[in-house]
C-alpha cells in the first residue's frame, strides 16, 4: 500500500469538500456581474474593445475656480515651500494597460473592467502626490471602442485633493 | 443519481494518468511562475505593493512586504519543480495553490483566468494520489500499488465543465457575442498575430466577414456548451475531446491565451479511461511496416493505452492489427485511426483518418 497522506480524505471528507468547492465555484460564476472585472468567473474573451486614455490635472485658477490642464503623464508642480517637483503617472501605475496614455490599447477583460481599474488608479495616484501643492485632482478622458462599434468618450475623475 | 454519487465517492483505479497530468501541471506551474517573475521584474522592478498602484482583495495589512513577496515568487518556482518531479508533490500542489491564490488576492490587476484555473486544478489534483507514477529517481510502482481513489480527478473534470459552462453562458447572454461583433472585431485585430503563427491571411480576412463571424460566434457558444456536457457522456466523449482539441488549437493559433490551451489539453487526459493497455497492437515481426509502426506507437503511447506485441499469427497476414477495448479488430487506415484515437499527439488526426477509413473500409 502507498504511504497514507493527510490529503487522502474519507468518504465524508470527500463529499463535504466537493460540496463546498462546487458551491463556491457556482457562487463566483453566478455573481460575476457584481464584479466589474468578472474576477473568478471564467468569462473568456468577453469583449473585443480598446481604450485610449488622455490624462489631465485639475488645478486652481487665480479666480478661485479650477481648470483642467492636459498632461502627457509627466508634470511639474511646486510644493508648499515653493520647491518644484517632478511627477509621473507611471511612477505608481505599472499596469501593462493603464500605464499607456494617448494611444489605443486592448481593454483586457472588457471596458467595464478597465474603467473600474482606471478609476482606482486615478484615486491611488491622487492620494500619493505628496509634494504636489497644485493638483486638485486627476482627470482621465477615455475614448472607448467597444466590440467594433463607433467610439465614444467618457470622463473619470479622482477624488478631490486639497493640497 | 444516488448510485452516480456513490460511484464518484468510491471509485478506485490506476492513477498512472492522473500522475502524468500532475507532472505536466508541474511544468505549467513552473512556466506560469516564471511568467509572473518576468512580469513583476519588467513592470514593477523591486517595488513592493505599497509603492505601486494595485487593487487588493485583502486588507492592506495582510499584503506581503518586498522581501516576502520576492520569497513567495521564488517559493512558487520551487513548489512547481517539486510538483513536476513528484517529490512531496501533493503537499506542494496545495502550497502552490494557496500561495498563488493569496498573490491573486493581493492584486486583482494580476488576475488572469488561465492562471486562476491552473491553481484550481493543482489544488484539486492534490487530493488525488497523483504521486504514484512519474516520480523522478523513484522506481515505477506496480499496477496494484498505483490503484487509488479518483474522486478528486473527477472533480477536476467537473471544474473543466464549469469553465466551459461559465464562458458559454456569459457569451450566450451577450447580444454582441451572439451577433458576432466580438469575434469579428477580434479576428480583424488578431490577423497580424495569426499570420505570424502561420494562419493564411486570406483565411483570417474571410473569417472576419460579418456573416461568417456571426456563424462562428454561434459555433463557439455551442462548442463551449456542448463541451460542458459532451465530455461526460460516454457516447459523445471521444468526439467532444476531438472537437475540444481543435477548438483550443484554433484559439491558440489566433489569440494570446498564455497557458490555457496546454492546461485544457492536459486536463483532457483525465477523461481517458484510467485502465491501461486495454487495446493491443499486434504486428507481424517479419514485415518492416509492422515493426516500424509498433516502435512509433511505443514512443507516442504516453497514456499507456496499448499492449504492443509481435504476433505473426494474430496479425493474420497484415503488417499490424489493432485490437480495440471491445475486441474489435482493425487494420490499414482504420487501424491507424484507432491508434490516433488513443495517442495524444496524433489525436487531432483521429476524425479525418476515421472519415477517410470509411471510404476504404478495412475491418477484418
Amino acid at each position: 500500500m502507498a504511504k497514507p497522506s493527510i490529503l487522502d480524505l474519507g468518504i465524508r471528507g470527500r463529499t463535504w469538500l466537493a460540496a463546498a468547492y462546487l458551491t463556491i465555484q457556482a457562487s463566483l460564476v453566478v455573481t460575476a456581474g457584481l464584479r466589474p472585472d468578472g474576477l473568478f468567473s471564467f468569462q473568456m474573451f468577453n469583449e473585443s474593445s480598446r481604450i485610449s486614455i488622455t490624462l489631465s490635472r485639475r488645478v486652481s485658477t487665480p479666480a478661485g475656480g479650477t481648470i483642467v490642464v492636459p498632461t502627457d503623464g509627466a508634470w511639474e508642480a511646486s510644493d508648499a515651500g515653493g520647491v518644484v517637483r517632478h511627477f509621473r503617472w507611471t511612477d505608481r501605475v505599472r499596469d501593462p494597460i493603464l500605464r499607456h496614455l494617448g494611444r489605443p490599447v486592448h481593454a483586457s477583460y472588457g471596458v467595464a473592467a478597465q474603467l473600474f481599474r482606471l478609476q482606482n488608479a486615478l484615486d491611488d495616484v491622487a492620494l500619493h502626490l505628496g509634494g504636489d501643492g497644485e493638483t486638485r485632482g486627476l482627470v482621465a478622458d477615455v475614448r472607448v471602442w467597444k466590440n467594433g462599434r463607433d467610439s465614444y468618450e467618457t470622463r473619470l475623475e479622482s477624488r478631490a485633493r486639497y493640497p | 443519481m444516488t448510485s452516480l454519487v456513490r460511484r464518484w465517492q468510491t471509485e478506485e483505479a490506476d492513477t498512472y494518468v492522473v500522475s502524468l497530468v500532475r507532472a505536466i501541471l508541474g511544468v505549467l506551474l513552473l512556466l506560469s511562475g516564471l511568467g509572473n517573475w518576468r512580469e513583476v521584474t519588467i513592470f514593477r522592478g523591486d517595488l513592493g505593493f505599497a509603492d505601486v498602484f494595485h487593487i487588493a482583495l485583502l486588507p492592506e495589512a495582510l499584503l506581503p512586504g518586498r522581501a516576502l513577496f520576492a520569497a513567495l515568487l521564488v517559493a512558487q518556482l520551487v513548489l512547481a519543480m517539486l510538483v513536476m518531479v513528484g517529490w512531496c508533490a501533493r503537499p506542494a500542489m496545495v502550497a502552490t495553490a494557496v500561495v498563488g491564490l493569496y498573490l491573486l488576492s493581493c492584486d486583482r490587476l494580476a488576475y488572469h483566468n488561465n492562471r486562476y484555473a491552473l491553481l484550481l486544478f493543482a489544488l484539486l489534483l492534490a487530493f488525488a494520489p497523483c504521486d504514484r507514477a512519474f516520480v523522478w529517481r523513484r522506481p515505477a510502482e506496480t499496477p496494484v500499488r498505483r490503484q487509488g481513489p479518483l474522486w478528486a480527478a473527477r472533480l477536476a473534470q467537473l471544474q473543466m465543465s464549469i469553465i466551459y459552462l461559465a464562458s458559454g453562458v456569459s457569451k450566450l447572454l451577450d447580444s454582441d457575442w451572439r451577433e458576432g461583433r466580438v469575434i469579428g472585431d477580434r479576428l480583424v485585430r488578431a490577423t497580424a498575430l495569426a499570420v505570424a503563427k502561420g494562419v493564411p491571411a486570406a483565411l483570417m480576412e474571410a473569417l472576419a466577414n460579418p456573416t461568417l463571424a456571426s456563424a462562428l460566434a454561434k459555433l463557439a457558444i455551442f462548442t463551449e456548451l456542448f463541451l460542458a456536457v459532451g465530455l461526460f457522456l460516454p457516447r459523445t466523449r471521444t468526439f467532444a475531446l476531438w472537437w475540444g482539441v481543435m477548438f483550443h488549437l484554433t484559439i491558440e493559433a489566433t489569440s494570446q491565451v498564455e497557458l490555457f490551451t496546454w492546461l485544457s489539453l492536459t486536463v483532457y487526459a483525465l477523461f481517458a479511461a484510467p485502465t491501461l493497455r486495454e487495446r493491443a497492437v499486434l504486428y507481424h515481426p517479419a514485415r518492416p511496416w509492422g515493426g516500424w509502426l509498433a516502435r512509433g506507437v511505443a514512443r507516442l503511447d504516453w497514456l499507456a493505452r496499448f499492449d504492443i506485441r509481435a504476433d505473426a499469427g494474430a496479425a493474420s497476414g497484415h503488417d499490424f492489427v489493432i485490437v480495440e477495448r471491445d475486441g474489435t479488430r482493425a487494420t490499414g487506415l482504420l487501424g491507424v485511426a484507432c491508434i490516433a484515437r488513443a495517442t495524444p499527439v496524433l489525436f487531432p488526426l483521429f476524425v479525418p483518418l476515421r472519415l477517410l477509413a470509411f471510404a476504404f473500409s478495412s475491418r477484418v
